[in-house]
């Protein structure tokens, strides 16, 4: 379960990838990946997870509280695994964020 | 540092002194066994030099003895001997000491060596006082976990084989985060919550109090499962931190109306089979978990079904289908939905699901609570009893009432008559959205009656800035030497040219007004009433004085307000 963070070149997507459990252990990390983009006005918020393959309650939770910071519309979930496509369908988080598939 | 040396000869206590190093602050001496025994009772010693072979009592006993009191603390000690034997320098360690030193002492080894022991024994410190606070900690999260335990328990009451639904419950730890509830309707039929909060414990117990709360007064109020929802889901959003939310489905099984009706947020699809455990339908989460935003009803979506006696629905938190065998592969919606034969009974089904996760997750450890409740439509809306006082017709609401209320004084001084009377209608209508329009209308009518019929007073004060707070304190002062008067409501259900809807009449004990006068002035919106009367004449299908003025009839139809 690690957290790695990218920036793109025109510093106007951060892509934050997780791979592996996805879950309340990873907290602490997962914020310290956004919290530092506390001046970043039009900035789109990449959440791969693509190696995820379990995620629980708490991170959906998580995924809330980086919603709540960055703003509505700038939160993007990508390349999401059946599994985990099928947990955001049951809890309607397409409602929230965008689900994407990307390359 | 302080030094215990324990040698019998007084040349070798004054050599060991002087080998050691500017941190050694202090220096004890002690002539045998047991006098070391005794100055390190006295307390405050660092770490003990212990010769091997003295009177009345050997290094091996006393260091024996003070380990044997060291209870949580280390206290190092060192031997020193002159012995070179293997048996003699183990027996050192044996005895209880940490280390040896062989004569003639080398001066920088004797050095490292205490070093080091005071290295381990900071670090041992540490740990002891890491411990102290672990266990504390430890102490009040059970205290915390007997508490949200308590609460569960309490917050209600666990559905019975009585009441149609049969549950199994596995909670991860002793306390779960699931919840389930229950609870009649005024007229007949049930409302099921089954919810599963994030996390565990203390926390969910804190959101499940609110939520069992506002469940069961507006269930007891006649309120819709949409509306609860809604409300639940502002209350838990406001209360609540950002990532802490509820997982639910409502259900409603009503009786008289032969449906179920299922409000899922954010729980895996409810299931829905017949008597012989056929899987008939699937309901999933159309809406977000509750707490997650602040929600109107209208942005929620229920379902309905047509329901008889052989329907039964199935209702389970996602810890059922996510549960993990050793090889770490999940149970799945696929297993859990072949087990739906139809070649059984519901009730089989439901036994099956329990032993069939139970066996497929055993040896491994369990990540989070399952919940599973198989409702039955026909026990749970309880058709058989209520057969009789089912309305023969439709199933509308009762027609036939007329309510009178009378405040007299004392009544007046000291209660407020609006919730009364809106319960009252709510009893007997379920109008959640006709709620706060007919408080307005009741609200204003009563004002008018009391402070200005009853009261005297004069409403234009209220209007300007500084006799705001004189109206107000002028009001109380009034009201509470109120001897004489009365107000009378009376509300009646009618059925009109726009709908089904109320009339009520207010009528007080006072002078009246010149209504005939007044009212072309009413309707520029500007009289003695102000605002208020023209409000309750946008809202009502009429508005008429009666008598002096202290008689006003109103009707309000709810065919007439909606969207």
């Amino acid at each position: 379960m690690t957290i790695s963070r990218h920036v793109s070149d025109d510093e106007r997507t951060v892509t934050i990838s997780i791979s592996g459990r996805f879950d309340f252990q990873v907290h602490k990390e997962f914020r310290a990946a956004y919290d530092q983009d506390e001046h970043a006005a039009d900035v789109t918020f990449i959440v791969d997870l693509k190696a995820t393959d379990y995620i629980d309650s708490s991170a959906l939770g998580m995924l809330l509280l980086l919603r709540e910071r960055v703003g509505e519309g700038k939160v993007v979930l990508a390349n999401c695994k059946e599994q985990i496509a099928s947990i955001f369908r049951i809890a309607n988080f397409g409602k929230l964020f965008r689900i994407e598939q990307r390359s | 540092m302080r030094v215990l040396i324990a040698d019998d000869d007084p040349v070798n206590r004054l050599v060991l002194r002087s080998m050691l190093g500017p941190e050694c602050t202090r220096v004890l001496f002690a002539q045998n066994g047991q006098e070391a025994v005794e100055r390190y009772r006295q307390g405050d010693i660092d770490i003990i030099l212990m010769d091997v072979y003295m009177p009345v009592m050997d290094g091996y006993e006393a260091a024996s003895r003070i380990k044997a009191e060291c209870s949580d603390e280390f206290v190092p000690i060192i031997f020193v001997t002159g012995a070179i034997d293997d048996e003699a320098l183990r027996r050192c360690i044996d005895s209880g000491g940490d280390d040896f030193i062989t004569k003639p002492v080398n001066r920088v080894i004797l050095g490292a060596k205490i070093a080091s022991m005071r290295r381990i024994r900071e670090m041992h410190g540490t740990l002891r006082r890491q411990t102290t606070q672990l266990e504390s900690f430890q102490r009040e999260m059970e205290r915390d976990l007997d508490i949200a335990k308590y609460i569960f328990q309490n917050i209600g009451r666990s559905a019975t084989r009585e009441d149609g639904i049969q549950t199994w419950a596995v909670p991860r730890s002793c306390v779960s985060g699931d919840v389930l509830l229950i609870e009649s309707k005024p007229g007949g039929g049930k409302h099921i919550l089954v919810g599963d909060f994030t996390g565990h414990g203390l926390p969910a117990a804190v959101g499940a109090l609110p939520l069992s709360e506002v469940f069961r007064a507006m269930t007891r109020k006649g309120h819709d499962i949409v509306a609860i929802a809604a409300e639940i889901g502002r209350k838990l959003h406001r209360l609540l931190p950002t990532g802490i939310f509820c997982s639910a489905a409502l259900l409603d099984l009503d009786p008289q109306d032969r449906v179920v009706r299922v409000l899922n947020a954010g729980l895996p699809d409810v299931l829905i089979a017949d008597r012989t455990g056929k899987l008939l339908q699937r309901l999933p989460s159309r809406n977000l978990p509750l707490g997650v935003a602040s929600t109107e009803a209208r942005d929620l979506v229920a379902e309905g079904l047509r329901a008889g006696p052989g329907v039964w629905a199935f209702v389970y938190t996602d810890g059922l289908i996510e549960a993990t065998n050793a090889h770490g592969e999940m149970f799945g919606s696929e297993r859990l939905e072949r087990l739906f034969a139809g070649d059984s009974s519901a009730e089989e089904v439901f036994r099956r699901i329990s032993e069939a996760v139970q066996e497929f997750a055993q040896g491994a450890t369990q990540h989070d609570d399952v919940t599973l409740a198989a409702i039955s439509y026909e026990a749970a809306a309880r058709l058989e009893g209520d057969a009789a006082s089912v309305p023969p017709s439709t199933v509308e609401a009762p027609r036939d009432w007329r309510l009178h209320l009378h405040c007299g004084p004392h009544m007046l001084r000291h209660f407020n008559p609006m919730p009364l009377l809106l319960s009252a209608i709510q009893e007997l209508h379920s109008l959640e959205r006709e709620r706060e329009r007919i408080y307005t209308v009741l609200a204003e009518l009563y004002t008018n009656a009391l402070e200005h019929g009853l009261l005297g007073l004069d409403s234009n004060l209220k209007h300007m800035p500084e006799g705001f707070m004189r109206y107000y304190d002028d009001r109380q002062a009034r009201l509470e030497t109120l001897v004489e008067g009365h107000i009378d409501f009376d509300m009646e259900f009618v059925v009109s040219a726009e709908g089904s809807g109320l009339r009520i009449i207010v009528t007080d004990s006072g002078p009246g007004f010149d209504h005939s006068r007044c009212l072309p002035r009413l309707e520029a919106n500007e009289s003695y009433s102000g605002r208020g009367i023209s409000l309750v004449r946008a809202l009502c299908d009429e508005v008429r004085y009666h008598g002096r003025g202290n008689r006003v009839e109103v009707t309000y139809s709810w065919g007439r307000n909606t969207e």
